[in-house]
């Protein structure tokens, strides 16, 4: 008999979806495959990258070596918006984004991502919002770089991305954590949500742009939180240990490797899962 | 036996729920008008409005009054020079760093009572616990204070200390408090949340990407507690798209504009009191 049939939903939360790597590990591990993957952000590039067929451990080294050479990140960074440098990195400046999503990931991702969502393994949607249409946006066809730049178009980062006509920004604005797209007929669903929130340093009061950023995670937190009271929640959700911020790129070994015990309780919650069905 | 929740004297309880959505708030008062809720439960600039309304100004003199601070721009820049950020370490960093329950405290009516106590209507404002990313519901203590951090938008102003908790704009976990009021017989909820406006052939600034986001995921929050609760019997969606979310001086025009729905807003009201009062 075959195993049971997966959806997996991706939640953005910049740097810390780093964390979602051990809960494609733990899959890989357990010979699973989703037979749907939806994600939001950095849940959608994440999941891109598992749909055309890298394994959890291939996610992990790619991203170890992307982010091991500090100065190699910032040349990148720097032949894509140099004038821009001094904004992204001022202390406590509020560094509002002009990077373009879009010329970042093709600067960032792996050579291995199809040009289009159609020759991807496994299905996969991905979340962005339509600015003036204020709604959520489900790409699943045509091109599969600029849907990610549009997923992940965070407006502090990044500018707002042209798609099909529209102006779309960061699909978490509208579904950070998006399991209801999963229509499709699945035996688990299982929700790994990195979103976070504010971390409380002795009461410490927070900085502007820091408090921008945990307004945002607040937020999202939220919508989120509403979503679960809806009839049908994920199955499994799970929140691997994240002891990193929105845009610590440059901590993805630890970020990942923090995140371990997640694996665990993976399998642990699928075998309950399955014991309950 | 009257209807669940109704009072004793058979008077039909309404709950009036305002959200935030800064100097669109002054919309509230054209819905205000004409009518005396038992109960208010706001968010932000909601809260700002609906205190004034709870310690029993009308909607009538909230207006006067607000014409009168914001219909000068002289006086109400002055105003704000006064409470500007004092220290040298806070005018570095700029942006986010006005004291907001200074703020209040200058430009709020002087009949506002110290304490919650002193108000003439049951209030609640809603704000974010934030280090708990909770809402924490502020019914007792300093009024101002609480309105303070119930309408602390994060990228205008500091957080207030409530109690020891660190507390930000109640938008970001509650932007239309409807489901915090409780025994009533009739909620009313008003929602000026201000979305992005534009077309897609121009894409809009930094900044103007970033507000708009913040208008869409509470937006998006207000969709999901929609679905996912028990509604207001009536939701109010005030038409203030025209004006930026900043634009406190424009509080004038924004009245005006909310004007044009004021006699749609008392028809749906009448529309929902006669439908209850027949079920009665």
């Amino acid at each position: 008999m075959s195993g049971p049939r997966i959806g997996l939903a991706l939640s953005g939360g910049g740097a810390r979806g780093l964390a979602h790597v051990p809960v494609i590990e733990a899959l890989d591990e357990i010979g699973l495959r989703p037979s749907v993957i939806v994600g939001t952000s950095i849940g959608a590039i994440l999941g891109a990258g598992y749909a055309a067929g890298m394994s959890g451990t291939d996610l992990r080294e790619y991203a170890q070596a992307l982010f091991r050479n500090r100065t190699d990140v910032l040349g990148r960074l720097w032949q894509l918006r140099p004038k821009r440098m001094r904004d992204i990195f001022a202390q406590g400046a509020l560094g509002v984004g002009q990077f373009e999503a879009e010329r970042f990931l093709d600067n960032f991702l792996p050579g291995v991502l199809p040009r289009s969502f159609a020759k991807l393994g496994t299905p996969l949607k991905v979340v962005a919002t339509d600015f003036y249409g204020w709604h959520e946006v489900v790409l699943k066809s045509g091109p599969l770089i600029p849907a990610l730049a549009a997923s992940a178009a965070l407006p502090i980062l990044f500018r707002p991305v042209r798609l099909n006509g529209r102006v779309m920004v960061d699909g978490g604005v509208t579904n950070p954590l998006p399991f209801d797209l999963i229509e499709e007929d699945v035996d688990i669903v299982i929700a790994v949500d990195v979103v976070g929130g504010p971390i409380d340093r002795h009461g410490r009061m927070p900085g502007s742009t820091e408090a921008i950023f945990g307004a945002t995670q607040l937020l999202m937190q939220s919508i989120m939180a509403e979503k679960m009271r809806r009839p049908r929640p994920p199955d499994i959700l799970v929140r691997p240990p994240v002891d990193a911020r929105v845009l610590d790129f440059m901590k993805a070994a630890r970020i990942m490797e923090h995140a371990e015990p997640v694996k665990d309780e993976v399998k642990r919650e699928i075998d309950r899962a399955m014991a309950t069905r | 036996m009257a209807a669940a929740g109704g009072s004793d004297d058979g008077e039909i309880r309404i709950g009036l729920a305002p959200g935030g959505g800064a100097a669109q708030g002054f919309a509230h008062i054209a819905v205000e008008m004409g009518l005396r809720p038992a109960s208010i439960a706001a968010t932000s600039m909601g809260a700002v409005i609906g205190a004034a309304y709870a310690s029993g100004m009308s909607g009538a003199e909230i207006r006067a009054y607000a014409t009168g601070v914001f219909g000068n721009r002289s006086q109400f820049l002055s105003r704000l020079w006064n409470v500007r950020p004092r220290r040298l370490k806070d005018v570095e960093i700029g942006i986010g760093q006005y004291d907001l329950e200074r703020v209040l405290k200058a430009f709020l009516p002087e009949t506002l009572p110290p304490d919650f106590d002193g108000l003439h209507i049951s209030f609640k404002a809603v704000a974010t616990d934030y280090y708990a990313g909770e809402a924490a519901v502020l019914s007792e203590g300093p009024l101002i204070r609480s309105i303070a951090a119930s309408a602390a938008v994060p990228m205008l102003f500091r957080p207030v200390v409530v109690d020891g908790r660190v507390m930000v704009d109640g938008g970001l976990t509650n932007p239309v408090p409807f489901d915090v009021l409780e025994g009533m017989d009739i909620v009313i909820a008003a929602d000026v949340v201000t979305e992005p406006a534009g077309r897609s052939d121009r894409l809009p600034g930094g900044l103007e990407s970033l507000f708009g986001s913040a208008s869409l995921l509470m937006r998006s929050l207000l969709m999901a507690k929609l679905d996912s609760r028990r509604p207001p019997d009536l939701l109010i969606r005030l038409p203030t798209e025209a004006f930026h979310v900043l634009d406190f001086t424009k509080a004038i025009a924004i009245i005006k504009a909310s004007e044009a729905v004021k006699d749609e807003v008392k028809r749906k009201i009448e529309g929902v009191l006669a439908s209850r009062v027949a079920r009665q």
